[in-house]
């Protein structure tokens, strides 16, 4: 079991009333599963994701990860936790404009003490991969939204997470490139790597291997 | 990882290029502020302490009074300095020195003749540089003075009088009786010695015959003693003020001969109130804490200058800071998305802010470079304004270096700490969100009250710099009580020997010249003091039993020459034998306090006790420039022989038209009565003016350093404008949607600044209105602080601050609404 919420609830105050984002959501999650959480616009799915990646707060429930509990621990120890084994892919890329794609990709492993040598190694590694050897010396504005995405995949997996949280990472790109960053997705599944995804696309949720539906917060 | 940071701090630098050009340009100028002011305070902190042993140097000064006359001076009687060292074996070695009036020097060899008149000759003992221990280039310090017929020259004085030519041992005539002088030593030049006492010449004090005269006097009040004090009793304040406490009792034994013989017994001296103290100062403290101890041959300044360029430095630099934050601060919805990717790509927040810092960093070390360039660049511009001559070297001497690097490091903590930590402070889950994701309203009262603060510095430099150029005009224009147009002072012209009045009545004869006069003393120059009784007549009960005068010698000329006025009685004239008589002014003879002046005697006891009548009182005018009261003060005729000057002055009044030519033709008269000596002349508002210089510099400085505090405030607000104008986007994209017209939307974004402008003009006021009055009480004329002062420089203010903003404004306000809606 790689991570189990029970019973999150959260809300906001507004007006003098509990507006609840969250209500009583229950989820295991094992590894190695692929997930799509669905759900209308509204409906909580982006907030649970940032729960379960842990850059949000809950007001209520517990959340274990790999069999620690979350909402108890201290925020740095939280962030040391996320930053360890969840990787993060952002509908809007949101890779860093001064940097080249080189760079991008190295950045996460200069947070996390790597020798200059082995950033090099893995830097190069994800390049091959991602078949982008070619244009790491270039600056994100002068790629297309798919090769971006591309980008923000490889940044996301450079440092080996356990589990990648993908808040609608085709939602900016057309067609294609989404069939090909989906198609990536599962490949990636098949090669252990875990990835939950909200989605609104149905086509797309239907690359995972179970589908959440959310509707005002709750589980339906 | 710092080469990450550095690579970031760059390409954010070239890729915001009018943020970057703000930050740098003003941190460039708020750090060449800086390093200008260092270096010019360093100069005026090191004076005097070059001098070996200069913490055991004290000059003695004087306190004294004298009815209602009191004065503190930097000179003692001639015997001081051989009495304090035979009387206290804490004081080892005494030097004087004595400041004779203007004399000619001449070199011959064979057909050439040299000669100059030189002012800057000052007689001293024979130990004079082995305590004062000034740099020589040639000779030995311990008897090159010891000879009465030597003489001590600077490098440059040599080099006027025998060119590339070694000039030890050879042969300088000195003065009218061109007695030969032998140089027998060589001094370094003193213009950028930091040393309050400069000169250009040393001759041993025992040429000069009245000085030895007045050996026994304990009143004649001509020349400067320097004592040295043992190391222990220097080092020990208890031991000084033990010493000093001595002092009454020395002069009471030693200087009641003196006082006797002028008619003032020492002990009736004192009891009428009367004080005669000296005090000893240190020499490292004569410079800049000399306050109103007075000396003509000091060069001093007042630390509440420094002070006060110290404040502005640091207020510079400041402002550079707080633009640099307001708009590092700005920048933050930009940079919002990367500091939200970094953290949750693993960042932690110390990370970030080291990022941040590093940024700070970059930029002070690119605007410190420059600052130093400018700094450089601009020296001899700052030179001829603040009147000093620093080399640009000294910046790497003395530490300034060190406190430049330390000064950059510090600005850029200053300037990075606080936009690190706010915008290190964006949550990432926030730039998820799609939200900039960084709080508002707190973070917008501070920049709101730093830029308060900005133009609250800003418009309080602007108040005092044109209270500073106000007042300057004040005294520069105010009526004197004389008419100082068009009058010419031709010096030495006691080198005419007898001649003066034939000199005189052919140059008044020109028919440019109006009038001429002759007389020991003009204004700014001269006046002899010294005390005086007046005799009651029996209708007074009540007045003065002594009074100080200052006095000049004049001719029946003087009066119609200078435009001065009669309030009662005559002048000078021919038809009288005016030898006994005095002209008082209105000051004199208000402190004296006759029932009727005129016709009332005064005895001079410093001569031979005569008796002169008042036959006249004189409409008060300035004596000095406008620093000083109008004091007592007389005039006495030529003819009298109440004291003998060594100076005498031909004063002109000259028509204005074709001053040239008249100047040509005395000078050619001059050189047919006396070849040997040079023509010199002034005018005499280039005399008054030079009085000024110091004034006239400081508000110099004062308005260059007003103006880039308003510079450096207004970049800030264009950046602070820019910033407004991205956060409310949406707000002027809706409401163009909604049929706003441009000038609403300018409105809209300046109205804020306006209210800050305000704030900070309300704020600046009582402060500038409170440091200013304290400035203007150093002079005795000063201008009352006019209120529209205030208000002008408020509205200076606000309009460059409106113009600043207009076209950020308007830049926003055209924007297209559509783009700007899309943004969300």
């Amino acid at each position: 079991m790689l991570l189990q919420l029970n019973n999150i609830f959260k809300w906001v105050q507004q007006g003098g009333q509990r507006v609840f984002l969250l209500k009583d959501i229950n989820l295991t999650v094992e590894e190695g599963e692929f997930i799509s959480i669905m759900g209308p616009s509204g409906s909580g799915k982006s907030t649970l994701l940032n729960v379960i990646g842990m850059l949000d707060n809950f007001d209520e429930g517990e959340y274990s990860f790999l069999d620690e509990p979350v909402h108890q621990l201290k925020e740095k120890h939280r962030a040391n936790l996320y930053k360890q084994y969840i990787g993060f892919v952002f509908q809007a890329y949101h890779l860093i404009d001064e940097l080249t794609v080189y760079e991008n990709l190295e950045m996460p492993l200069l947070y996390k003490k790597h020798s200059g040598s082995e950033r090099k190694a893995m830097v190069a590694d994800m390049l091959d991969r991602f078949n982008i050897v070619g244009k790491k010396d270039l600056f994100p504005t002068q790629l297309s939204g798919g090769q971006q995405q591309l980008v923000g995949v490889a940044r996301a997996l450079i440092s080996k997470p356990k589990l990648i949280l993908a808040d609608e990472p085709t939602g900016n790109l057309n067609s294609a490139q989404g069939e090909e960053i989906m198609q990536l997705f599962k490949e990636l599944n098949e090669e252990g790597v875990t990835i939950v995804q909200v989605t609104h696309s149905e086509k797309n949720a239907s690359y995972g291997r179970r589908i959440i539906n959310l509707l005002d917060g709750r589980r339906v | 990882m710092f080469k990450n940071y550095f690579k970031i701090a760059f390409r954010n630098a070239i890729r915001y290029r009018s943020n970057s050009l703000i930050n740098i340009s003003g941190l460039a100028i708020g750090l060449t502020c800086v390093i200008l002011i260092a270096l010019f305070m360093t100069d005026e902190l090191s004076y005097d302490r070059f001098f070996n042993d200069a913490d055991q140097i004290y000059r003695v000064n004087i306190k004294g009074k004298m009815g209602d006359g009191e004065f503190y001076a930097g000179y003692t009687p001639p015997p001081a300095g051989e009495t304090l060292v035979e009387n206290f074996p804490e004081i080892e070695s005494f030097t004087r020195i004595y400041r004779p009036g203007v004399d000619v020097l001449e070199y011959s060899s064979g057909n050439e003749k040299q000669i100059f008149n030189e002012n800057r000759v000052y007689a001293v003992d024979s130990n004079f540089l082995e305590v004062l221990s000034y740099p020589l280039i040639k000779g030995d310090p311990k008897s090159c003075l010891a000879e009465i017929n030597s003489v001590v020259i600077t490098k440059s004085v040599a080099q006027k009088y025998f060119g590339d030519t070694d000039p030890m041992n050879k042969i300088l005539f000195y003065g009218k009786d061109r007695k030969p002088l032998k140089v027998t030593g060589v001094l370094k030049d003193m213009a950028n010695l930091p040393a309050s006492v400069k000169f250009d010449i040393l001759i041993p004090v025992k040429n000069f015959e009245s000085v030895t005269y007045f050996n026994w006097s304990w009143v004649w009040l001509q020349m400067a003693t320097y004592v040295k004090l043992n190391d222990k009793a220097a080092a020990d304040p208890n031991i000084l003020n033990h010493l000093e406490s001595q002092f009454p009792e020395m002069i009471k034994v030693h200087a009641a001969n003196a006082f006797d013989r002028i008619g003032q017994p020492y002990e009736d001296f004192l009891e009428n109130g009367n004080k005669w103290n000296l005090h000893l100062q240190p020499l490292t403290d004569i410079h800049l804490h000399s306050g109103e101890i007075t000396s003509v041959i000091t060069e001093q300044n007042s630390i509440k200058n420094l002070y006060i360029f110290g404040v502005i430095a640091f207020f510079i630099i400041v402002l550079a800071c707080v633009n640099f934050v307001n708009l590092a601060t700005a920048q933050a919805s930009k940079r919002g998305k990367e500091i939200g990717v970094r953290k949750v790509l693993g960042s932690y927040r110390i990370q970030l802010v080291k990022q941040f810092l590093s940024e700070a960093v970059f930029y002070t070390i690119i605007s410190t470079l420059l600052a130093v360039l400018l700094a450089w660049a601009l020296l001899p511009l700052f030179n001829q304004v603040s009147g000093k001559t620093l080399p640009f070297q000294s910046i790497f001497e003395d530490g300034i270096w060190l406190f430049v690097v330390c000064l950059s490091i510090l600005t850029a903590l200053l300037a990075g700490i606080y936009p690190a930590l706010y915008l290190t402070s964006i949550k990432p889950v926030n730039v998820l969100k799609g939200l900039t994701g960084v709080a508002n309203n707190k973070s917008g009262f501070i920049r709101n009250g730093l830029v308060v603060f900005q133009f609250t510095i800003a418009i309080t430099m602007v108040i005092a710099t044109s209270i500073v150029y106000l007042q300057l005009n004040y005294t520069q224009n105010r009526d004197l009580g004389y008419d100082k147009e068009n009058l010419v002072i031709l010096r030495n012209t006691e080198k005419l020997e007898g001649s003066e009045e034939s000199f005189r009545s052919e140059i008044a004869g020109l028919s440019e010249v109006k009038s001429a006069s002759i007389s020991s003393g003009m204004i700014t120059k001269d006046a002899f003091g010294d005390f005086y009784f007046p005799e009651a007549i029996n209708s007074d009960d009540n007045i003065a039993k002594d009074i100080i005068l200052q006095s000049y010698l004049v001719d029946e000329h003087f009066m119609s020459t200078l435009d001065l006025k009669l309030i009662e009685g005559r002048g000078f004239d021919s038809k009288f034998n005016d030898s006994l008589s005095v002209i008082v002014n209105e000051a004199a003879a208000k402190e004296i306090g006759w029932n009727n002046p005129i016709g009332s005697m005064i005895q001079y006891p410093g001569g031979k006790m005569e008796s002169y009548k008042v036959i006249g009182i004189l409409k008060d005018f300035n004596l000095e420039s406008l620093h000083s009261h109008i004091t007592p003060f007389a005039l006495f005729s030529n003819a009298s022989e109440s004291y003998n000057s060594d100076a005498s002055y031909i004063t002109l009044k000259i028509k204005s038209n074709n001053t040239g030519r008249v100047l040509e033709a005395i000078e050619n008269k001059w050189a047919s009565y006396q070849p040997d000596v040079p023509f010199e002349y002034s005018f005499l508002d280039d005399d008054l003016n030079s009085a000024y210089l110091s004034d006239q510099r400081q508000a110099n400085l004062f308005g260059i350093f007003s103006v880039l505090t308003i510079f450096i405030a207004c970049i800030g607000l264009m950046g602070l404008i820019a910033f407004t104008a991205q956060q409310k986007t949406k707000e002027i994209g809706i409401r163009k949607v909604l049929g706003a017209s441009i000038g609403e939307i300018i409105r809209l974004l300046a109205v804020g600044f306006i209210r800050v402008i305000v704030i900070a003009m309300l704020i600046a006021s009582p402060i500038a209105w409170y440091f200013m009055n304290k400035w203007l009480q150093d002079f005795a004329y000063k201008i009352e602080i006019p209120w529209w002062v205030f208000l002008c420089s408020g509205v200076m203010a606000l309009v460059i601050a409106m113009l600043t903003m207009v076209f950020q404004a308007i830049k926003a306000a055209t924007a297209n609404p559509v783009k700007s809606l899309r943004t969300e």
